[in-house]
Parts: structure tokens; sequence; C-alpha cells
């Protein structure tokens, strides 16, 4: 086949291969449309993942079955508070056979890294992993060493467990594209979880369902996706707002701004439209700017909570 | 900072030739009505400083030396004071205004010196309301006054339009367009000015001192009659007084308007006593009140209300014979049935009175009366004296034979009913009886008078009007139904009225004396006019009740049903400022909207008024719900209206947010939005 008609084949299969992964994810994780479709959509957005919730409400399920569904290499680190940056980079050892030092990659050479419990590892093997996920690169020992092309970070970290955990610092929650929360099944979801057979034994059985060209490709139609200059103005009336509402303390910072933009080129993508309405920066707004929040002291509201304040008062003219 | 310093600067600024023109326009007409009032030489002034100002625009010329100007200013005042005898006063300050106003414009240098005349000429405008309140001279007013406002707009224009080519402000500078502008505002002003209207403290009396003569008026008929002087109210159609019967209207030959009484003719001209160059009197004279101590018993009474207009004269009119006045001081019945007012009548009157035409006037004789009545100028008329000594030869002792003779000899002979009749020599009842045969109502009754004191009947002539136009709901009197007629004394009956017209021109007293002198009487006089006019005169009517007259005890009145009871000044005051604020945030409010809906682009202009026809069916689209989203919500709750929404918010949605919009989208959202009905 040659590149055109190979290409033409491609994006033919592209939306079908994107509508099958999402059903095989909903039928491993169910109940979870609107999480599952973020995620997804934080993936072709090219940004990192951070599920926040529980144990056990299924975050690694989650991204487990995202790594398998597009096909991408998978690895899963359990963060704990003796490690060391070395333990997700790599290290230089040397080889007695060939006489020279060998670099063993870490479990960050991967298409999908499972960072679990990310808060509860010391701040300098977060940073480590951090600036990885910022770069797309590892510098060890003096030597720059590229990422797969294809880089997705999935962390998870548990609110509730306070003890012996490193809160990341909020210069670093930015690396993190969007920041979602599970949450707990509804009845039905719940009733399919305990009737039907292990996740694990589902999990097995799911099969990848695009090619890395495929997610590639998504990848740049989204960028592609059109904003016209109404949608920037309601994009930047809702920053603005953030800089100017007085529950917050911080606003949006233009990077947050972005952010917003490329999650909701993908969500449209997603939506199969080539240009962005009011309705995707909505759907996408909470998950992206929450954690980019930080509530004034007399706040209690949570971020998600704000943020979706926010969304209500700025009118779209 | 730097925008008030360019504010300064542009007020410093000269006016242009567009302004001043505007300028000219409006002061002209601001004088206008006053022309009347002012001595000659003024309007010349005025026109002579219009003239040097827009000199300025075509010869390069100094503007007039400081001196110079002075001086003008020190003649025009000696000449406002020499032709007034005084600079103050009502007359005399406003020929000081319009004279200074004519010299300001001889140093209107800068743009704020046009900013400072605008606002004379505002003032200008109100003080016509001190010589004039009618309808008409509002509505010129008003006129007026929008165009004073255009200029208003001009004049804050003009840097806009140095600094713009013309073009980009054609809409806004083309006279039309500065004309539709200002009406604009000042339609704007209505609500306010109607609120301020109705509700501003009124005072019982006015809170200058109004001059007498303050109030229009026509003079209509007063206390002197000459030849000539009802000739000329024959062309006036305006009112003279409205009458509203309680009950049915007497037949309109029996509506005899009774005024002054005159007894004494020195001649030429019939007045109400000796000497006839006394003019006007404050008190009665000699004839005095009745007694009025024993009120006649009344037959046929007839109450009735009239709302006589300003006529500057004491006598009001009454229905012939009136029996019953107000009571108090203010009005006297006097002796030969004339009514009498304290003051004379400077502002719209209303008073009721009851008449009985059947009613029979001093049937016993009154030896002064008498006397009055057969006063004769000496030597004059020889001819008439002659043929009422030949009457009194024919038939004896019986006076009424003798009315007879002489009625049937109007009616009989050739004599004509005429407004122009030829003139008439020293002998005037000579000439007329013998000669020209030709006159109206006041040649009759002057002569028939004249005719029966010389054959020794005691006789006057009565003026007053005669006649009314059915207005439905009231009857209308017009100072051009005008009218003279006598009274003779006859034994057993009193004063009794002998119309000698009537025996000349029947239909004078049947159907007015316009068709007594057989149609039109000017060149503009069309039957349709006329109708148009007394159509008008209804309008007349609400105005005057309701603006003019709109005093104290009207204002109470409209309160009342309202459950207000003591309207205080302070009630009004706060009213008015409760109104005022609530008229000023609607204002605003609509402002800040034309604002939002005017910044909006046209597709989302459209979008705006669909969503309003939805918000008027009870489904309101979010300030911060998104079009797809309003869209699936309105659909899912009007299902039969699912397609349109759809098609309109996708149209929209096209418009807005995608890349390349569809040809023709915006004429079919608008053409969409229009047939859409929520």
């Amino acid at each position: 086949m040659d590149n055109v008609s190979q290409a033409a084949a491609l994006s033919s299969s592209v939306e079908d291969a994107l509508h099958r992964a999402l059903d095989q994810i909903n039928r491993i994780v169910v109940g979870k449309e609107s999480t599952i479709r973020l995620a997804m959509t934080c993936l072709i957005a090219e940004g990192h993942l951070l599920l926040e919730d529980v144990p056990g409400v299924g975050k690694t399920t989650l991204a487990h079955t995202l790594a398998v569904t597009t096909g991408l290499e998978f690895q899963r680190v359990q963060f704990t508070s003796d490690m060391l940056p070395a333990d997700i980079l790599g290290i230089t050892i040397y080889s007695r056979e060939r006489e020279t030092f060998d670099f063993h990659p870490g479990p960050i050479f991967s298409q999908v890294m499972l960072a679990d419990e990310v808060n509860r590892a010391t701040p300098k093997t977060q940073s480590a992993l951090l600036e990885a996920m910022a770069e797309r690169q590892v510098t060890i020992e003096g030597q720059t060493r590229p990422l797969p092309e294809t880089f997705f970070v999935i962390a998870t970290q548990n609110p509730v467990d306070l003890a012996g955990t490193f809160p990341l610092p909020d210069s670093q929650m930015d690396r993190f594209l969007m920041r979602l929360h599970m949450g707990y099944p509804d009845a039905e979801a719940e009733r399919r979880l305990l009737e039907e057979p292990d996740r694990q034994s589902l999990l097995a059985d799911a099969v990848p369902c695009m090619s890395d060209a495929q997610l590639r490709l998504l990848q740049q139609r989204a960028s592609e996706v059109h904003a016209s200059p109404a949608l920037l103005d309601y994009l930047q009336a809702l920053i603005q707002a953030s800089r100017d509402y007085s529950g917050i303390d911080t606003g949006l910072s233009p990077r947050g701004g972005l952010a917003i933009l490329r999650c909701a080129r993908a969500w449209a993508l997603l939506d199969d439209r080539d240009h962005l309405i009011p309705e995707d920066l909505q759907a996408v707004f909470v998950a992206v700017a929450a954690h980019r929040l930080r509530p004034s002291s007399g706040n209690e509201s949570r971020p998600e909570e704000v943020a979706a304040e926010l969304l209500a008062q700025v009118p779209i003219q | 900072m730097s925008a008030s310093f360019g504010r300064i600067s542009a007020l410093k600024q000269s006016p242009d030739l567009t302004t001043v023109l505007w300028l000219l326009a409006s002061l002209t007409l601001a004088v206008a009505p006053h022309l009347t009032r002012l001595p000659l030489w003024l309007p010349l002034v005025f026109v002579a400083a219009a003239a040097e100002r827009l000199s300025h625009f075509f010869f390069r010329r100094p503007a007039l030396p400081g001196w110079l100007r002075f001086g003008l200013t020190l003649a025009c005042l000696a000449g406002v004071a020499g032709s007034y005898g005084t600079i103050l006063g009502r007359q005399a300050g406003i020929a000081l205004l319009c004279v200074m106003l004519a010299l300001k414009l001889l140093e209107t240098y800068r743009r704020r010196d046009v900013y400072l005349l605008i606002s004379l000429a505002y003032f200008v405008v109100v003080t016509q309301f001190l010589f004039n309140q009618s309808i008409y001279m509002s509505v010129f007013l008003l006129v007026t006054v929008v165009i004073i406002t255009a200029t208003l707009i001009v004049t804050e224009l003009q840097p806009s339009r140095e600094r713009h080519a013309t073009h980009e402000l054609s809409g806004l500078i083309s006279p039309a367009g500065t004309l539709r502008n200002a009406g604009w505002m000042l339609l704007q002003g209505i609500p306010l000015m109607i609120g301020m209207f109705l509700l501003f403290p009124r005072l019982g009396v006015p809170l200058w001192g109004m001059p007498e003569d303050a109030l229009y008026g026509k003079t209509g008929i007063s206390d002197r009659m000459e030849p000539g002087s009802i000739r000329d109210l024959f062309v006036d159609d305006s009112p003279a007084f409205r009458v509203v019967f309680q009950g049915e209207p007497p037949d309109q030959s029996q509506l005899y308007w009774r005024g002054p009484v005159l007894w004494h003719f020195d001649g030429a001209a019939w007045c109400r006593e000796a000497p006839c160059d006394r003019s006007d009197r404050d008190s009665p004279g000699m004839i005095g009140a009745q007694n009025r101590r024993r009120p006649p018993a009344l037959e046929n009474p007839i109450r009735y209300e009239v709302t006589m207009e300003a006529s500057q004269q004491h006598w009001i009119f009454a229905l012939d014979i009136p029996l019953r006045v107000p009571a108090g001081w203010r009005f006297a019945l006097e002796r030969d049935y004339t009514i009498h007012r304290r003051r004379p009548v400077t502002q719209t009157t209303v008073y009721t009175l009851t008449s009985d035409p059947g009613f029979k006037m001093n049937t016993r004789q009154d030896g002064w009366l008498r006397n009055l009545g057969l006063q004769l100028p000496p030597d004059l008329n020889p001819r008439t004296r002659e043929f009422a000594r030949q009457l009194r030869e024919t038939h004896g002792d019986d006076d009424l034979a003798i009315v007879q003779a002489v009625l049937s000899r109007f009616r009989n002979e050739e004599y004509f009913y005429s407004f122009t009749p030829p003139p008439l020599g020293i002998n005037t009842v000579d000439d007329f009886l013998f000669e020209t045969r030709e006159g109206y109502c006041e040649f009759y009754s002057s002569s028939f008078t004249f005719l029966m004191r010389a054959a020794g009947i005691p006789a006057r002539v009565v003026t007053g009007y005669q006649g009314g136009l059915d207005m439905v709901d009231y009857t209308l009197i017009r100072q051009s139904d005008a009218h003279a007629w006598a009274e003779v004394w006859l034994d057993g009956k009193g004063w009794t009225r002998v119309d000698p017209t009537a025996a000349v021109a029947p239909e004078r007293i049947d159907r007015g004396a316009l068709a007594a002198a057989g149609g039109r009487r000017g060149p503009l006089d069309f039957e349709w006019i006329r109708g148009l006019r007394n159509q008008f005169d209804a309008v007349h009517r609400l105005w005057s009740d309701w603006v003019v007259k709109f005093n104290r005890a009207r204002q109470r009145s409209l309160f009342r049903p309202l459950g207000v009871d003591d309207l205080s000044a302070r009630f009004s005051l706060i009213t008015l400022i409760v109104l005022g604020g609530a008229f000023v945030a609607v204002v605003m409010l609509l402002l800040l909207r034309a604002q939002w809906i005017g910044g909006l682009d046209p597709a989302s202009r459209e979008y705006a008024r669909f969503c309003r026809k939805l918000q008027r069916s009870g489904i309101t689209r979010g300030a911060a719900e998104g079009p797809r989203d309003f869209a699936s919500r309105a659909a899912a709750s009007r299902e039969g209206l699912a397609a349109p929404i759809h098609r309109i918010t996708d149209l929209y949605v096209a418009l807005r947010f995608q890349p390349r919009q569809p040809d023709h989208a915006l004429d079919e959202l608008k053409s969409a939005v229009r047939a859409f009905k929520a």
C-alpha cells in the first residue's frame, strides 16, 4: 500500500477504532462513561492524567484498561516513601562481560506509566517523575535520553491517606493536564460489578483497539480542531473570570488556558466535530482547571465546586 | 486629564458654518412668536447681527472692536428703555432678552458661546408661555425645541465632523438625521415631562404675579359698540365661551347670549354709560346692581354652566334673561340684567347661571331708567326724527304698533343684510335708514333703537352672541356669533327683546351670521375648514381643561381616585424623586441592553432574538448555557418545535464557531428566527 491509500485507510478506520476503544473500556470500567471519555480526551490531548480518589474505586483498572485498549506498552510503579529517582528513571550498571556501563531503563521508558499513589514518594522522587513528564526526556548522568513518542503518565493519589504522604506542590500539579475523581459507582454499575466476572479476567480478555499510528493521527487531528474568535472570546472570559473571582486566590495561568483549549479540542474530536463549541470548553473545564485553582482561604468549597461555580457565572455571548 | 483638556480646548474652537446656520435657525424660531410684541427696530438689529456673523464665513474680516460692541449694547438698552419706558417688566424684559441675544451673536467666537446662546434660546421658548398658552403655540414651540436640540447636537459633533471624513458620519450629521436624533431624545423625555407636569406641586395662584393681560384672550364684545366693532368679530371663529346645559338645550333661535346693555349713544358709538370715552370700569356704574333681597320666582328655569375664555372685560355672558348669578361679591346682576364681574376675565372662568327666557323685565317703569332709555344725541339725524314723529302721528299711543311698523318696514322694503356696507356720513342713522339700507346687526339694532327713542319709546341696545354650535355634549359659542339687538319698554310687558336683524335676515337667527351673509367671509373661508375648526374646538377644550387650567384642584381630583387625598408638596416631591429615579434606572437598563445587543455580531443578535422568543414561552436560556445544550433542552420541552430549534442552533453555531460558514447562513438564520414562533 502506498502512503496515500494507507493514510486513507487509517483515517477511515480511526473513528471506528476510537469508538471500539471507548466501548471496550466502558465494558470493563462500568458506570464511568464521562470519566472514561475525559481520560481518553486527556490521552488524545497528549497530557498526563492525575486520578484522585479513595482506594478501590477502579483507578488502576481504568489506567490499565486504557493502556491495553489503546495498544500501548504499559508499566506500573507503586510509589513508596523509600523510592529513589533511579527506581523510576533507570540506572547505569557496569557490565563486567562487556566492560562498559550499560543503561538499564527504568519503568518510565514506557508508553503508559501508571504511577500508583504518587504522593507517597519523597519530593525528590516526585520531581524526577514530573520533570520527565514535562520534558519528555530523561537526563541521567549527563546523558539525555528521549522518552517514547507516546508517553502518557497516569498517576493516582489518595486524598485521605494523609499519614506518610508528600502532597504534590501546586507547581507540579500543573504538569497534569487533568485531574479526575472516580467516585463511587452508581447502584446499577455496582450490581454489575458484583454480578459479572472479576475485572482482572475481563482485562485479560481485552484486546488493543487501535494502533500507534491511529492514536497519533487522532492526536494530530485534535490539534487541528477549529477554534473560532467567538469561542476564544468565551475562553478568555473564563480565564479572566478565574482571576477576578473572589473565591479564588490564584486564577488560571496562560498554561492553564492552553490546557483547557487543548482538552476541549480533543473532546470535540471525540464528538466527531472539526470545530469547538462552548459546550466543549464547559465539558473539560472542571477536570482541567480545578487542580490549577487555589480557592481563597475563607472559601470552604472544593476546587471542583469553585470551578463549576465559575462556569455558571460566565455568560456565553 | 488629557481628555478633559481636550474638551476645554474644543470649547475654545470657533464654530463652523454648519453650527452657525443651525444656531441662527434656532434663534429665529425662538424669537419669532415675540415679533408682534417687539418694537419694530428690534428685528432689524437681529437680522443685522445675523448677517454680520455670517459674513465672517465669506469675507475675512476682523471681529467688531470691543468699544463698538459696547456702544451697540448701550444703544440697544436705550432703545428698549425708549420703546417701553422701562427695561423692567415682562414686555420690556423680553425685548431686552431678544436684543441681547442678537448682540451676543456678534461675539460668538467660540463654541462655548454657541452653548450659551442655545441655553438662552431654550429660555426664550419658555417665555412664550407668559403670553400664549394655546395648543398651536405649544406645538410650534415643541418644533422649535426639537430644532434647538438638533443645534445642540450639531455643535457637539463639530469636533468629530472635523476629525472624520464626512461620509463616515453622514447618517449622524445630515440635517434629517440630526433632527431625528433630537426628536428621539426629546421623545425619551416625554414620560418624565408628563410625570413632572402631573406631580409638580401646584400653587393656588401663579408663582409670579402675572399682569392681567398675561393670559391670552380675545377682547370679544365690550361695553362699547361703534361701527365695525362687531364686524371684526364675524371673521373670528375662536371660541368665546362654551355652555353645558343641565337638560335639553333651548332652540337655536332662543339662544340670545346677553352681554352688556348699551344705553348711551353719542351719534357714532353706543356705550354703557355717558361719557363714551370711558371705555372700561372696575365697578358697577350708575346703572347699579339689582336689589337682590327678593329673587323672582322662576317659571321655566334653565340651569347651565358657562366656561368663558379670557376676554379682559368685566362682562360675562348669560342666556337671556339671567336671573340667578353665583352668590358672593364677585358677580353683580345689574338692573338691566347685565352681569358684571368685579375683576376682568383674565383667564378661562367657569360659572353656573340660571336663566328664564320667559321672564318679564321691569314691568313697572322705573323713571330713571326710562329717561336713560330715551337719551339721544342732540341735533343729529333729522330725517329719522321726522320719520319717528310721523310714526307717532300714525299710530297714536300704540307703542307696539310703532315697533311692528318699523319691523315690517325692514322686512318689506329694500333692506339688505351685508358684511360690507357702504360708509356712512355723520348722520349715521339717516344715511343707513334712507340711503344705503345695507348693513348687519350693529346697523339695524343701532338705528332701530334710535328710531324708537325718537318716537318716545324707551329703548336700548343689547350686545352679546346669538346662536351656538351643538358639539353634542356642550354648545360652542364663537366670536363670530357676536350679535346686537334691541330692547324696548312696552307697557305691561316691560323690556322686550326686538331683533330688527331677524326682520331683515331671518336666517341670521336660524342658521347664523354666515348663512345670512350668503357664504364665504374671505378667500380661505371654506366650509370644510370651518368644519375642521369646529371639530378642533373639542381638542382645544381638552387642552385647556387638562393643560392650561391644570391647577391644584384638578391635580387633587386626578390623584384622589388613587387614594391620595393630601397632595402635599412633600408628597409630590417624594413621588417625583421616586418616579424620576425609576425612570432613569429603566432608561439606563435599556441603554445597557441596547449596548449589549448592539455590541453583538449579527448572528448573536439574531440568536438573542430567538432566545427572547423562547423565553416568552417560558424556556429561558441560562447565561452560561451553550447553544447545543439549550437547543436539546428547549427541543425536549417543546417537541413540536424541535426541528426549527435545531435548525436555528445549527445555523448559529455554524456562523459563530465553524471555520467556514455556509453561504447565506446569516440570511437563513434571520429568516428562520423571524419565522420562529415559540
